[in-house]
């Protein structure tokens, strides 16, 4: 098995294999194996969704046994909610600067891994470690780094000349949203790394050789060769980043709670405290479906793109 | 194939894994002082003793503070409420909607129940003539102070009046370096809004009258607000600390003052690392007035506990109010508050630890406790999500104080709109 | 790959090193040496760049006074079902959606992959009621199955991805020997699949690890309360705020599963290489 193993690279790719070379007859197979994927979506995420849909659509507090139906009127509320809009606007800040951020440093990182030198082996196998700590663990380490009181942080700046008294960081707008986008950069660096390093591993050797004799400097060699060689995977993982950031939670959460007063109150956080914290299940419901709504098309025609370039 | 085989062996484990743990207890009891590894034992010892003598299981749902309300509220949602739950004073309007809450009135019969309580506690549980909860212990939110860290700042009289307050302050500040002279509460916006209920009553002000109209847009008010941004701006207090801070930073010598409950004491107790040793340092003290003369204020503050049945109908002998029966007894309420340095409830309790040195003095200290001004209301929770962000926001100096109490005026109104009070 | 022997290329590229790698291994070094200092030292205001009197207080305190070594179970246990179950699943339907051709195949598997989208707060107001429902509530398979939202769609698309690039002629030279489908399956595409199942399996299994929300809110009991609420709960909540512990206990929380991540990340690295990203 092993020899299988290492070789799979190796299996020449079918020219039928985009087509899908099965016989129209075993289809009904096809259906069966997708069956208990489809049964476990329907009851795990297709249903509560729908079900969340419907409660949009209903008053549900927790003063009330039973949801009432009110139409429209929640989305109302929430067009004139401004609240709810900075949510969105905070998540597309968060979204952005942790997806590009992640994107530089995970791209420089497997760039930086990719090159021969003594200690590589170790190094990498070590980069995986902020991937690996529960979330919850993440948080814990940046809000002790960014403590206003005994954090590192205000330390090192101090040192440095930088800032004459310590500053509670978690305590501005920016200082909240640096910590939790560079908690979250930090603990995906990891995952992008390898799927780069994935990606660079059937690099053409010998065209960038070709391309060093034609005098090639590096700069030209990454612009020409190595970005573009990348491209796929540099789609996929903006696809991988973006959902996993636009459903960031936990660090969040363990880090600020949201605040201070609203300044990372992305939208996962909003859903969960209109829902779990102010009771409002109809108008969180309401948030999550526009939210879904504002997500759905964008996302859908990137990933028929996605799917048409396999 | 191996593989093949081995994924399935584990999935198969893991639903057979868990699912026959059926409980066969008697009745289930959610707690969040069961959550606290500083008292849990004490629960789990009520809890054994109630087996032995009523031959009664009970199985405890420890649950975070933080995290009960939204339990309790899913599990209504799902018909999973527990028999029993302990709460916090504030939270009790938000779940009074809840049909199967159990007037226990018509459990123990109104006059055998104020025969036992001592009125103040009684009360807590009281929404609109029917006792929706039994109070478990008591006591209120008031001004805590580090005795050490105050003769170390050379303060020999505890401070009287808010001036007198300020200045204890910066002799705080300057002599003790590094310190949080006052750790008041500035993130968390359930924190928050007890240190600004507090500091607003001293000023003369109010957040929501009596008959539910907001009022917070008044002088007073404003000048709570300033008040607090201007401990901040002197560094006489600090940004993102929350209860749990306040009691570390004390616990450590690094702060002189902060509002708590008298149960602070336990929590000190364990965050110094000294024990009971600690207990010397521990100063109950008058919140300071805003002028020599005036009542010093506290806040009402108490565990309650309610239990739930189907269609809120129960008799004195299921086994949940056989439970609350025995916790109310003297045997447990001459122990149990005790143990977490807070009031018991019962008359007969009251008079038998009525020689409690810690208690005397925090009862002393007490002042004029008033009642949870936001914590009465069906949309607490709400209520205190807006007081809490406009405050942070003045203290932080995102806005300033003025234009925070407006905007607090306007959000609180809209909110009571439907709002529905419980006394 | 990058021509180093330049004086300028090498500032560049150990200048890129040194910034990149203090940032991913400051914090953990600084976790390892907050773990080791005592309170006395840990609530410093100019903090000690290493321990000047190492103590082992916090882990002593971590492995005896808490339940971690409890929690770490659960959520050791949780998070390998369900990544087992979420890779079982996503094997079955990876390889219908890359190898077979029916009506709906495409805009289904379209929907499935944008249901990654779907908040993972709004699903769970409903997931709730469906496990109480179900009698699920507050149990194991309850939170396993819950799981399934987190990782679902994206193994799904990774092996049907790393599928597509299997070779029909293998499949149908089997079947000219009378295999049916199925055994096909089992016995030939499973097999050289090894690194790319890997691959999701840790992929879904980190989602798990990682979860707080989902667990926070379905499980009660104390014994089946997986790591990250209980490591919350235990050292950072409105009662405590003890920096030492939670350093302590992250440590001690990390270490299995960093360990086996050890051994199993040269899989990893290939499983991407095979099929995900192609």
């Amino acid at each position: 098995m092993a020899v299988i193993e290492n070789n799979v690279g190796a299996y020449p790719v079918s020219p039928h294999a985009n087509r899908g070379g099965l016989k129209a007859g075993q289809n009904r197979i096809g259906l069966l194996l997708l069956l208990p994927a489809a049964v476990a979506f329907a009851a795990v995420i297709l249903y509560p969704f729908l079900s969340a849909l419907g409660l949009s659509l209903f008053e549900y507090t927790v003063e009330m046994m039973e949801p009432r139906f009110i139409g429209f009127e929640n989305f109302y509320k929430i067009a004139s909610d401004p609240d709810v809009w900075a949510a969105f606007w905070t998540t597309a800040i968060y979204v952005v600067l942790t997806t590009t951020g992640t994107l530089v440093a995970g791209l420089g990182w497997a760039l930086i891994m990719n090159q021969q030198f003594a200690g590589r082996a170790v190094l990498r196998s070590l980069s995986l470690l902020p991937w690996v700590l529960p979330s919850t663990v993440s948080a814990f380490i940046w809000g002790w780094i960014f403590n206003s009181r005994y954090g590192v942080l205000n330390a090192l700046l101090m040192e440095l000349g930088l800032i004459d008294y310590p500053q509670a960081w978690l305590s501005t707008p920016e200082g909240a949203m640096l910590a939790v986008v560079l908690t979250k950069i930090w603990l995906s660096i990891p995952l992008f790394m390898s799927f780069f390093l994935a990606g660079l591993q059937n690099l053409d050797k010998e065209q960038i050789d070709a391309a060093r004799v034609d005098g090639a400097g590096n700069w030209a060699v990454l612009r020409d060769h190595i970005l573009p060689h990348l491209r796929p995977v540099l789609m996929i993982v903006v696809v991988l980043g973006v959902i996993g950031n636009l459903q960031q939670f936990d660090t969040i959460y363990a880090l600020t709670g949201g605040g201070p007063v609203r300044a990372t109150t992305v939208l996962s956080v909003e859903v969960y405290r209109r829902a779990f914290e102010q009771w409002d299940i109809g108008f969180a419901s309401a948030v999550g479906v526009l939210w879904v709504a504002a997500l759905l098309p964008p996302a859908f025609l990137y990933l028929r793109m996605l799917v048409k370039g396999n | 194939m191996n593989t093949f085989t081995r994924l399935i062996g584990t999935a198969a484990v893991a639903l057979a894994l868990g699912s026959g743990a059926a409980k066969a207890a008697d009745l289930s009891f959610m707690s969040f002082t069961y959550a606290e590894e500083a008292n849990k034992a004490i629960v789990q010892g009520v809890l054994d003793n109630f087996q032995k003598a009523e031959k009664l299981t009970v199985e405890p749902l420890g649950f975070a503070w933080g995290d009960m309300q939204k339990n309790i509220f899913l599990r209504a949602r799902s018909k999973t409420l527990p028999d029993v739950a302990q709460l916090s004073e504030r939270w009790l309007p938000t779940f009074a909607s809840l049909d199967n809450l159990v007037d226990l009135n018509t459990v123990y019969g109104k006059d055998k129940l104020q025969a036992a309580f001592a009125p103040d506690a009684l009360a807590m549980g009281n929404i609109n003539g029917k006792q929706l909860a039994l109070p478990l212990l008591s006591g209120s939110i008031g001004m805590v102070a580090n005795k050490e860290v105050l003769a170390k700042a050379g303060i020999n009289d505890v401070p009287k009046t808010v001036d007198d307050f300020k200045k204890a302050l910066i002799s705080v500040r300057d002599k003790v370096p590094n310190s949080v002279p006052y750790s008041m509460a500035t993130k968390n916006n359930g924190s928050i809004l007890i240190d600004f209920m507090v500091w607003n009553w001293v000023h003369g002000g109010r957040i929501i009258d009596d008959a539910g109209k907001v009022v917070v847009d008044s002088q007073q008010s404003r000048d709570a607000l300033g008040f607090m941004v201007g401990l901040l701006k002197d560094r006489l207090a600090a940004p993102e600390i929350d209860r749990p801070d306040s009691r570390r930073l004390l616990a450590q010598g690094a702060s002189a003052f902060y509002l708590d409950a008298p149960q602070t004491r336990t929590f000190l107790r364990d965050f110094s690392g000294k024990g009971q040793a600690f207990d010397a340092n521990v100063l109950p003290m008058p919140t300071p007035v805003l002028k020599a003369g005036d009542k010093s204020v506290s806040v009402q503050w108490g565990h309650l506990l309610v239990q739930f049945a189907a269609a809120g109908k129960a008799k004195a002998d299921d086994p949940a109010d056989k439970f609350l029966t025995y916790i109310i007894s003297d045997k447990v309420q001459t122990d149990l508050p005790l143990k977490m340095s807070a009031l018991p409830v019962t008359k007969s309790a009251r008079a038998a630890v009525a020689d409690d040195a810690y208690l005397k003095n925090w009862s002393a200290a007490t002042g004029d406790a008033r009642r949870n001004e936001v914590g009465i209301w069906s949309n607490a929770a709400d209520l205190t999500n807006i007081i809490g962000e406009e405050v942070q926001g003045a203290l932080l100096g995102q806005k300033s104080a003025d234009d925070a109490i407006k905007s607090m005026q306007a959000r609180l109104t809209t909110s009571m709109e439907k709002a529905k009070k419980s006394e | 790959m990058f021509d180093l022997s330049s004086r300028q290329a090498k500032i560049v590229f150990f200048a890129a090193l040194a910034v990149i790698g203090f940032f991913l291994f400051f914090p953990l070094y600084w976790l390892v040496i907050s773990s080791l200092k005592a309170n006395a030292e840990l609530y410093r205001v100019v903090p000690t760049p290493f321990p000047t009197m190492p103590s082992l207080e916090h882990f002593i305190r971590a492995l005896t006074a808490g339940k971690l070594p409890m929690y770490l179970m659960n959520s050791l246990i949780t998070s390998t079902c369900s990544a087992a179950l979420v890779t079982l699943l996503a094997l079955y339907a990876g390889f219908s959606f890359a190898k077979y051709r029916y009506f709906g195949r495409q805009p289904v598997m379209l929907f499935m992959l944008s249901a990654q989208m779907f908040p993972f707060g709004l699903l769970l107001i409903s997931i709730y009621p469906l496990m109480s429902e179900l009698n699920l509530l507050d149990t194991r398979p309850g939170l396993i199955l819950s799981y399934i939202v987190f990782a679902l769609p994206v193994s799904t698309y990774m092996l049907y991805s790393y599928f597509t690039q299997v070779p029909d002629e293998l499949i149908d030279a089997a079947r000219a020997d009378g295999a049916s489908d199925l055994r096909i399956f089992h016995t030939i595409v499973i097999p050289i699949s090894i690194p790319p199942i890997v691959t999701v399996f840790l992929y879904s299994f980190m989602w798990s690890w990682n979860d707080l929300l989902y667990s926070m809110t379905l499980i009660v009991s104390d014994e089946k309360r997986t790591i990250g609420p209980g490591l919350l709960l235990t050292y950072l909540n409105e009662v405590n705020s003890d920096w030492g512990g939670a350093m302590a206990a992250s440590l001690i929380a990390s270490a299995p599963i960093v360990a086996a991540f050890m051994f199993l990340q040269r899989y990893f690295i290939q499983g991407v290489t095979a099929g995900a990203v192609k």
